[in-house]
């Protein structure tokens, strides 16, 4: 009996290792997100004529995939998922180096969610990680556009708005993602 | 108690880098623009002395105008009212660097001879395409279209 229980054990426990000690598992959950992001971003048109109203969802899901998969290299996973889809799906203007613009909110997800004890369901951890994620695209945006040689003027007139709005969207994608944790943690529970 | 107060110093820290962000991006912004307008490497395009666009020679560049055979010739200055979506003016008064008398440009004498030509310092001047060796207005820095 205690055999079948421990063998039992054995196969629900996660099977680590395979990249970042995250196992299939979770690398395919974390597919999923990275997918959700850039398929959402391709098909989504919201009439908000406002810089970065893309991170309601964008860093929303980003966060809840971390909060969701506490893990090293959550983050990465599904930046690096998102950044391969964005390429292929031909997202921004930026041609194949969109690819940073969605890989390192990601990254930088995976730096500052330890440094936040992984709480991001709550409320205040969950804003600050979602609009320190979003402030970091727009930093690559803005270094991307500089190693374009893009026109200064487009850059840097109205960059204080933008860093605002940034700012604001992430916060509310950061807020979204927070609540959706709380009520999806719980259920998730036999996800290993 | 003490993880809590580590906590909310954290929060804290992050709270204060998202306003030091904003911070940074403001004053990039007002930095660049107050020294591109005093250098004339940025234009303020204004419509009674209200901002309505700015251009720095990279973007005139990007405007139709200028030929093969004179690559120093930039677009015209009708050209850049348009792309400013100004068009409704009795007159323009296009001012320089050196903050003289402005040169103004009636509604009625508009045409396509006026143009500007790039400079070797990242500016334009006005000049008139017959004669680009008379300069009307040196290392333009405002362009302010009135009604």
């Amino acid at each position: 009996m205690d055999n079948d229980l421990d063998s039992e054990k054995k196969d629900k426990a996660p099977k680590e290792g395979l990249i970042f000690n995250l196992g299939l598992t979770d690398i395919l959950r974390l597919t999923m997100f990275g997918t959700l992001i850039a398929i959402i971003n391709d098909i989504t048109r919201l009439p908000i004529h406002m810089p970065a109203h893309t991170s309601i969802w964008w860093m929303g899901l980003l966060v809840v995939g971390r909060g969701l998969i506490p893990k090293k290299g959550a983050g990465i996973i599904m930046g690096i998922v998102s950044g391969v889809l964005a390429v292929f799906l031909g997202l921004g203007k930026e041609g194949v180096f969109v690819f940073f613009k969605y890989f390192m909110p990601g990254l930088v997800l995976d730096i500052i969610a330890p440094v936040f004890s992984n709480k991001l369901e709550s409320p205040i951890i969950g804003t600050i990680c979602g609009a320190v994620a979003s402030v970091t695209k727009m930093t690559v945006a803005l270094a991307l556009g500089l190693a374009m040689n893009l026109p200064m003027v487009f850059l840097t007139l109205g960059l204080g708005f933008s860093a605002i709005s940034h700012v604001i969207f992430g916060a509310i994608g950061g807020v979204l993602a927070t609540l959706l944790i709380k009520r999806l943690k719980p259920r998730l529970l036999n996800w290993d | 108690m003490t993880m809590q107060m580590t906590m909310n110093r954290k929060i804290f820290m992050g709270i204060m880098v998202l306003l030091l962000t904003i911070i940074a991006s403001y004053t990039i912004e007002f930095t660049y623009k107050s020294a591109g307008t005093k250098s004339g490497t940025i234009i303020a395009i204004t419509n009674n002395n209200k901002p309505a666009a700015y251009m720095g020679s990279d973007i005139l560049k990007k405007l139709p105008g200028g030929t093969k055979d004179k690559p120093e010739e930039g677009p015209t200055l009708t050209a850049v009212l348009v792309a400013a979506g100004t068009s409704d003016f009795s007159k323009v008064e296009i001012t320089g660097v050196k903050k003289g008398a402005p040169y103004v440009v009636n509604k009625g004498e508009m045409s396509n001879d006026l143009i500007f030509i790039y400079t070797d310092h990242n500016t334009v001047n006005l000049v008139g395409r017959d004669n680009q060796q008379k300069v009307l207005v040196e290392d333009v820095s405002t362009i302010n279209s009135m009604s």
